[in-house]
């Protein structure tokens, strides 16, 4: 406010002769708006808040590890008509095995000769979990060289093959050929499957498809177990509905989980039903909480992308031997680094959700055509409905199961088709395919989580296998090499394959514990809120990183230079389909894949559970 | 302030029988002068966020050496022309020396130093490799027959090291995944992973000396072999070794730039011609020479 200042001055002072007269003043009233200067501003950095702050905005990861692998050769090729049918089961039946005699005198007639069969029972050699002979011929210096059978190790191994197997000319010239055993790609669950046989069909709905019943005695009472080919997450109490079913429909409580001897907790349950109902082809159960019922399908996983492309390519990583590390069988563990920065900004779920998991996807290649194609299935326990092929049970094959999965055809001549092949989720599996099948899960509106029910497995075999051999077995000693009198034996095909779990998880994220309701009107409702229909929106805040709820150990892993470091050790199994000739896909006949050894379950008691 | 205009008509004033008042209201109305708010959620977070440094990535990454069409590149081998000498023998080891690796062998090494610019008043020094003294495969004896064919008689035991003057100044790293027995220190490079993006390419300049345990002695190396020694001021100019780095959408890689004569023209152009550094397939040769001035 501007104040003028006015002096009057009487007129009195002035002049003795004059007078004080009245005088008015105008007076205004004005004022004038200035901003007055701020305080000083002090701002202090907490350099703790500032690390949540960079570390929550950040999107972008770096994701390394190693892969510890435990494979063996156990199938190995039956011929190699390119390679003398060097490291195959036909192989020993070369005179360079046959003739023991020291210095050989290249024929079969000696007393201490091997005919085919001893030859195998006495040149074959499992080393390691690794099959293969040492040199046949002792009078070579290297004789205690070991050699595997076909394929060899380094035909799994995650480091690239410098010596692959037939290699082309083009190769054989490159002194710097690598061919890649494995791919290795970063995925994140983007779709569902949600028609796929094992959980839908149009009668009956969504619901996990029944694949056998069996008589449960629960104390003394007898009911009916139901056994389903993945993880029912089910325990005593809940209501499991049961559909598509003569005689069993309807909602049931579940008294029990498992067999009666304990066995298969994961896969069984029992209700209160007299055994008197039949399933069929399309009976199916579905978890009910609070009405709600649950839902079941298939992941589907896409190839995630990166700061500087739209999706991760197969140059983006890399793989070395970890120094000086090896597992109890002496194979070598692989460090991979991936390059690129993964960057999940923008990228939801299957449920629309901001990624709260990764996976490192494992995929197998062909080794320069020593593999056949990859298939996909899950991995499920043993039913003896699966071994049941009358035609009943033909149904189960549309089932993903992936040990009753090979590529075989049914042959005019030769060994007839162990059994019609199930029905793999995906013929083909490639690196350079956009989406894979991850996992089947079960997901409800009541409790907001995706429960794994069975993760998705990838199979293989080698093309060798696969193909009708014949051998002409030496079977008796004979004085001749040149005129060998033979038998002719069947070596193949074998349809028993490898398979290994495809999807490894990484967790970045952590779903709340509770769960948030609101309305339409509700404020910063997130976008994946799931509307119940009544008017109720239901979600789980995703928690920021280092976020600690009660009881719940907060996700917590490096952050630096701007990115989220993951880093895990994964234990990679590689596993026979039908080790223990249970499946059927074992090869029993002469000469027969090696058979496993079970562990016995001396140290592994199972009971039936307690119901009370 | 918002001020009421009043008209006040003389008429009214003299006819009024008494003294004639009015009204003056004084009224404020408030406006918002206060800015503190916006002080603060503006001016201050912003000036935060500006005053806290970017992040800087220190994270490193693996640049692949590359050869001729692209390819990988199997093994360096450094080889070493010191005046002329161009074996152990020469630079002082003694037979035994080598055939029983003693610590004046193992221990001698090449430094090499790599900068960012060949100016070495600039420059700064990005990494160093160095790699030991060690025995290749070419340097044991062969069996007796050809120990007999290439010495006139048998000299020792298959496997042993041959004589030091057989044995050659060369350093060699190999690709670790290719040749896992070899010695792979030296063949990568590592630099800062933000240091390129796509498409671009930077230089390193590497400049070496030999460390000499048997004698002591650090020789100096340079990428030529002058006839005449020289002058002072042109020395600097054949010091290093340029390798290209380079980053791409599969990867990151390096190149060792064959034609590189520290810039200097000849009739006026830059000549790029061949310098110390051929392949050889997938093999690399980088011949490194004593520095000769005066």
């Amino acid at each position: 406010m501007d104040i003028e200042r006015l002096k009057q001055r009487l007129n009195a002072f002035t002049s003795k002769k004059d007078v004080n007269d009245d005088t008015y003043l105008k007076i205004n009233i004005s004022t004038k708006e200035r901003l007055l200067p701020p305080d000083e501003k002090n701002k202090t950095v907490n350099a703790g808040e500032r690390f949540e702050i960079e570390r929550n905005r950040s999107k972008y990861y770096r994701i390394i590890g190693s892969i510890n692998p435990t494979v063996s050769n156990a199938l190995f090729n039956l011929a190699d008509s390119a390679k003398a049918n060097k490291y195959t089961w036909s192989t020993f039946n070369d005179i360079l095995f046959l003739d023991t005699s020291y210095p050989k005198d290249n024929d079969v007639a000696d007393k201490t000769d091997y005919t085919y069969q001893l030859s195998l029972k006495n040149n074959l050699v499992e080393m390691d979990g690794w099959f293969g002979h040492f040199n046949p011929d002792k009078t070579r210096s290297g004789f205690c060289d070991f050699f595997d059978m076909e394929p060899k190790r380094e035909r799994f191994s995650f480091i690239p093959d410098m010596a692959p197997y037939h290699p082309t000319p083009a190769q054989i010239a490159d002194s710097t050929t690598q061919v890649k055993n494995w791919e290795l790609t970063i995925t994140y669950p983007a779709s569902a499957d949600t028609q796929h046989y094992m959980v839908y069909s149009p009668t009956t709905g969504n619901g996990l498809l029944i694949v056998d019943k069996v008589v449960s005695n629960v104390a003394t009472r007898p009911m009916t177990g139901f056994g389903v080919a993945c993880k029912h997450n089910l325990k005593i109490g809940d209501i499991v509905k049961i559909t598509g079913s003569t005689g069993f429909d309807g909602k049931h409580v579940v008294i029990r989980t498992g067999l009666d001897n304990g066995d298969m907790k994961d896969n069984y349950f029992v209700l209160d039903l007299p055994n008197t109902g039949v399933i069929d082809n399309d009976t199916r159960m579905v978890k009910v909480v609070n009405d709600i019922e649950s839902q079941y399908y298939f992941r589907k996983f896409k190839k995630i992308k990166t700061k500087h492309s739209p999706v991760i390519e197969t140059d983006d990583y890399e793989t070395y031997g970890l120094g000086f590390s090896e597992n109890i069988y002496y194979d070598k563990i692989t460090q991979f680094v991936f390059n690129e920065d993964i960057d999940v900004s923008d990228l939801t779920d299957n449920l629309g959700r901001p990624l709260s998991e990764i996976f490192l996807s494992i995929i197998k290649t062909d080794s320069n055509n020593l593999f056949t194609n990859i298939s996909s299935g899950l991995e499920t326990p043993f039913f003896d409905n699966f071994n049941n092929y009358g035609g009943n049970f033909n149904y189960l094959r549309d089932l993903p199961v992936i040990n009753k999965i090979h590529n075989g055809v049914q042959l005019t001549t030769g060994t007839p088709l162990p059994f019609v092949s199930y029905k793999p989720l995906e013929l083909n599996v490639l690196v350079s395919n956009n989406l894979f099948y991850g996992d089947l899960v079960e997901f409800s509106n009541n409790d907001l989580i995706e429960v794994v029910l069975a993760d998705v497995h990838h199979r293989f075999n080698t093309a060798s296998r696969e193909t009708p051999t014949t051998l002409n077995e030496v079977s008796r000693l004979q004085p001749s090499a040149t005129t060998l009198i033979t038998e002719t034996i069947t070596l193949g095909p074998r349809q028993e394959g490898y398979y290994y779990k495809a999807h490894h998880k990484f967790k970045i994220r952590d779903f709340s514990t509770y769960i948030e309701t609101g309305d339409a009107a509700t404020g910063d409702m997130p976008t994946y809120a799931i509307d119940l229909g009544d008017g109720r929106f239901v979600w789980r805040d995703l928690l920021d990183l280092g976020f600690s709820e009660i009881n719940v150990k907060p996700l917590d892993y490096p952050f630096l230079n701007g990115t989220h470091y993951l880093y895990d050790n994964l234990c990679f199994f590689i596993k026979r389909q039908d080790p223990f000739n249970m499946w059927d896909l074992f090869h029993a006949n002469f000469p027969a894949d090696p058979i496993g050894e079970k562990i016995t379950n001396k140290f592994t008691i199972n009971s039936a559970e307690d119901v009370c | 302030m918002f001020v009421n205009r009043y008209q006040i008509n003389l008429s009214s004033i003299s006819s009024a029988a008494t003294a004639t008042t009015i009204n003056i209201p004084i009224s404020l109305e408030s406006q918002e002068i206060g800015q503190s708010e916006l002080i603060d959620k503006v001016f201050v977070d912003v000036q935060v966020e500006n005053a806290i440094n970017p992040i800087s990535d220190y994270d490193k990454v693996r640049y692949l050496p590359l050869g001729i069409n692209n390819k990988t590149i199997v093994s360096i081998t450094y080889s070493l022309n010191l005046t002329g000498s161009t074996n152990y023998k020469a630079i002082g080891f003694a037979d035994d020396d080598i055939k029983y690796e003693k610590s004046c062998f193992k221990e001698s090494f090449i430094y090499m130093a790599f900068f960012d610019s060949p100016n070495p008043m600039t420059q700064r020094l990005i990494s160093y490799h160095t790699i030991y003294s060690k025995l290749n495969d070419n340097d044991l004896l062969g069996i007796e027959s050809q120990q007999t064919a290439t010495y006139g008689s048998v000299i020792g035991i298959p496997g042993q090291p041959v004589p030091a003057n057989e044995v050659n100044l060369d350093f060699i790293v190999k690709n670790p995944i290719l040749k896992p027995l070899g010695f792979s220190e030296g063949y990568y490079l590592y630099d800062y992973r933000d240091e390129l993006k796509i498409g671009e390419s930077k230089y390193l300049y590497m400049r070496a000396s030999f460390k000499n345990a048997k004698t002591g002695k650090s020789t100096n190396l340079m990428v030529s072999n002058p006839p005449t020694p020289l002058q002072i001021d042109k020395v600097v100019h054949e010091l290093y070794t340029r390798y290209i780095l380079t980053r791409d959408t599969t990867g990151y890689y390096y190149k060792i730039d064959e034609t590189y004569h520290g810039n200097l023209t000849t009739s006026g152009s830059i000549d790029t011609s061949p310098n110390n550094v051929s392949h050889l397939g997938n093999d690399v040769g980088i011949i490194l020479y004593q520095i000769q001035a005066e």
